[in-house]
């Protein structure tokens, strides 16, 4: 039984972590919170999509810091957490705008609107899609992450445009939340769930960065040879 | 009392339930890409890791 609890991969237990997390989260978001004074029920949408913002840009930082360790050391470790890190928060960035549009159709009367910060979050998505386009079209290894790399490190200068854009341009989305702008009894579940979406996305990375090496192999990533043609010597 | 959004429970159980299905959805679909992998694994010839 032990043996068997051993051989269970680590970020597996990570996951199971952030699942009971999100169950607690949940419940407290669902049903302990009290409805928001303006906003009613629809305010309990806030619970989950807070934190899957945090996450989400918290992810999409991670990659374009592995996507600097790889252009610095070449390792291919940097490469599988990088593209782990592209996949998953493009699926937490698609999730924010699902939950984002869902709350706004209650709230400001339409599921859309070029506001800056919805603006800035679609091209996001959009930048890292074309991330993992551009990763799709090379077929040589090495090359494959540095243009990855590369294309990483010029997605995520959207990442604090996001973050910021409610400072920067008149919006009609929140401005920053914080523990002092929050009622206590709704900090709670806002925090619980970004430790649980914290957890399952490390799980997911993990997993996903498991697969790139599965595929890799014991194949060593060197940088293309030069062609044969040289010119006299 | 003006200007508050009465029920929206639908919203709610949309936002949570969409949005946590892609998560799950990717979840399922990368176990499977990674058991599918395993199983190449070992045959000569892979192909690169993408």
């Amino acid at each position: 039984m032990s043996g068997a609890l051993k051989r269970v991969a680590w970020e597996h237990w990570v996951g199971l972590a952030g699942l009971v997390l999100l169950g607690i989260g949940s419940y407290v978001g669902l049903v302990e919170a009290p409805p928001e004074r303006y906003m009613g029920e629809v305010g309990r949408i806030l619970y989950i999509h807070v934190p899957t913002a945090w996450i989400a840009l918290l992810t999409l930082t991670v990659a374009a810091v592995a996507a600097g360790m790889w252009l610095w050391k070449r390792r291919p470790g940097w490469d599988d957490v990088q593209v782990g890190c592209v996949e998953v928060g493009i699926i937490l960035v698609a999730m924010l705008l699902v939950q984002g549009s869902t709350w706004a159709r209650p709230t400001w009367g339409v599921f859309w609107t070029w506001d800056p910060r919805l603006t800035t979050a679609a091209i996001l998505l959009l930048a890292f899609i074309a991330v993992l386009a551009l990763r799709a079209f090379v077929d040589d290894a090495y090359r494959r992450a540095t243009w990855t790399a590369v294309a990483t490190l010029v997605a995520a200068v959207d990442v604090p445009i996001v973050y910021y854009s409610v400072k920067w341009w008149r919006t009609l989305h929140q401005d920053f939340s914080s523990p002092e702008t929050v009622a206590g009894s709704m900090t709670l579940p806002l925090r619980i769930n970004a430790f649980a979406l914290l957890f399952l996305a490390t799980w997911l990375v993990a997993r996903r960065a498991r697969l790139a090496r599965l595929k890799r192999g014991t194949r060593v990533l060197e940088p293309p040879k030069r062609s044969a043609l040289v010119a006299g010597e | 009392m003006d200007g508050v959004i009465l029920g929206g429970w639908e919203w709610v159980a949309a936002a949570w339930g969409v949005s946590l299905g892609i998560f799950v959805t990717y979840a399922v679909v990368l176990e499977v890409r990674l058991r599918r992998a395993r199983g190449r694994d070992g045959a000569a010839g892979q192909e690169g890791a993408r």
